[in-house]
């Protein structure tokens, strides 16, 4: 694979995309079958080992997944390469910026 | 029968502008091209490029009724009135339906559209068995006549970076060619974010085309080769 | 270093390549070209596909607010009680209806795409017919989140 490979992103977005998609079905069901109904309820659930490795996965696949779909956008409108690149800086900002928040947060529950 | 039909002379107009025409079809006169080429009876500034008449050429595609095709076989009983011509969508227009082919030419060229192989050559021809052979019904067909690439998005957002399907379809003729010994090289100069990867599957450009072949298919085996050469 | 070779192939009469990539190959000569949506017909499997960026561009946008919403109905009881408190009102419960649809429009269509990368669907036909479904189905679910949430 080469440096600037677009097998890469694609791969990335298809693996990913198979993850969400299991995940949100997973998801969907369990708060459908046990919707969680008071604050321990719900700190429970989520703290339970399972759901935190599945949600770290998820959230991981999600900001993946949202990263190549928008850059693929950005590519194809945005043909002038400063505003592409400042674009794509701002898009990939924000995305880390989620993914750290979530990550903080998790470490600081422990 | 009635048509509206796109008009750009350069050394005339600074716009392009839609002309009305109203012309009786002789009783022979089946397909477009025929009421084209009638048309052009009585006004001979229209400008379109046509020659053999039979779907074989590729030099009449154009939009017709929002679609693309190729006027020589588009029969005028399937067309609403007023049929409505424009040039293929997103090529540069050098006058009426005439179009600038040169940059979709490029990638075509760029693909290296032709056998490749430096071994030794044979005594007689290189053999291909009826199996190997069969993988390249359905890519060696293709006309050129561009019908696909002008009706395909990420082609009219990037028609200089992204191949785009026709470009696409004859690179995968020569990755699917038993005979061919530069694979890795053409799969690699395919991978690439603009090249191939533009394509989102939105098939429009097996929706129109002519021959009734598929590049979005080719495009998908092209993928499928790549993932399989990297994994 | 001496300047690229002309490359009779790939390359306009004044040297520039066609297909480099720089904002003057895109708009290579000053000739106009004909891209006026509004004239153009598209099958379903375009609009299938419009559709689905659409969505996920939605979905991209609501993600990070999303992630902050759910930090905050973990980050403490107060919050997880705002929180359900924002859920009951109109605005929210609209721009939801909306992420529901577009979500489940967007899995959708993923899935068409998933199963077309192995094959299966990718005829003209078959391609057709599921972004026909596909489509339906997003209308259907936008209708079916927008009742469940708006009552």
């Amino acid at each position: 694979m080469k440096l600037l490979s677009g097998l890469r992103a694609w791969v990335v977005q298809r693996v990913s995309a198979t993850l969400l998609l299991g995940f949100v079905l997973w998801f969907a069901v369990w708060l459908f079958l046990v919707p969680p109904d008071s604050y321990d309820q719900w700190r429970a659930l989520v703290a339970h080992p399972t759901a935190e490795i599945a949600l770290t996965i998820f959230f991981a696949a999600l900001l993946a997944h949202a990263w190549v779909g928008v850059r693929d956008i950005v590519l194809d409108y945005v043909h002038w390469r400063p505003l592409r690149a400042a674009i794509l800086l701002g898009v990939a900002v924000g995305l880390l910026a989620t993914g750290a928040a979530l990550a903080l947060a998790a470490l600081h529950a422990r | 029968m009635k048509l509206s039909i796109y008009r750009y002379n350069p050394e005339q107009d600074t716009r392009p502008r839609m002309q009305s025409y109203d012309i009786a079809p002789a009783p022979t006169d089946r397909m477009l091209l025929d009421l084209l080429l009638r048309l052009r009876e009585t006004d001979d500034s229209l400008a379109f490029r046509r020659s053999c008449r039979e779907g074989v050429c590729g030099s009449d595609a154009m939009n017709i009724n929002g679609r693309n095709g190729l006027a020589c076989i588009t029969a005028l009983a399937q067309l609403k009135e007023p049929i409505v011509l424009r040039p293929l969508p997103g090529f540069p227009v050098i006058r009426d339906l005439v179009v600038d082919m040169t940059q979709f030419f490029a990638h075509y060229h760029s693909v290296r559209p032709y056998l490749i192989n430096n071994e030794p050559p044979p005594e007689r021809e290189r053999p291909q068995s009826p199996a190997e052979r069969a993988r390249l019904d359905g890519l060696y067909e293709c006309i050129l006549c561009a019908c696909c690439s002008g009706f395909c998005p990420p082609y009219w957002w990037n028609p200089d970076k992204y191949v785009g399907p026709a470009g696409l379809l004859q690179a995968y003729r020569f990755i699917a060619d038993s005979r061919d010994r530069a694979t890795r090289e053409r799969l690699d100069f395919l991978d690439d974010v603009y090249r191939l990867y533009r394509c989102r599957t939105i098939m429009n450009c097996t929706e129109v085309c002519p021959k009734h072949l598929s590049p979005s298919r080719a495009i998908e085996r092209i993928r499928a080769r790549l993932l399989g050469e990297a994994f | 270093m001496p300047p690229p070779a002309f490359d009779h192939a790939t390359d306009a009469p004044d040297g520039r390549s066609l297909i480099s990539g720089d904002l003057q190959s895109r708009h290579w000569g000053d000739r106009p070209r004909f891209l006026d949506l509004r004239h153009l017909s598209f099958p379903p499997g375009a609009l299938a596909s419009i559709a689905h960026r659409a969505s996920g561009a939605l979905l991209a946008m609501a993600t990070p607010p999303t992630a902050w919403v759910f930090l905050r109905s973990l980050a403490s009881a107060e919050g997880f009680a705002e929180v359900a408190r924002w859920g009951r009102t109109l605005p929210v419960r609209l721009a939801l209806a909306l992420l529901l649809a577009a979500l489940t429009y967007h899995l959708l269509a993923g899935i068409r795409h998933l199963l077309m990368d192995v094959g299966i669907g990718s005829s003209l036909r078959a391609g057709r017919a599921s972004a026909r479904v596909v489509l339906a189905a997003g209308a259907a679910a936008f209708v079916a989140a927008a009742a469940m949430l708006l009552r």
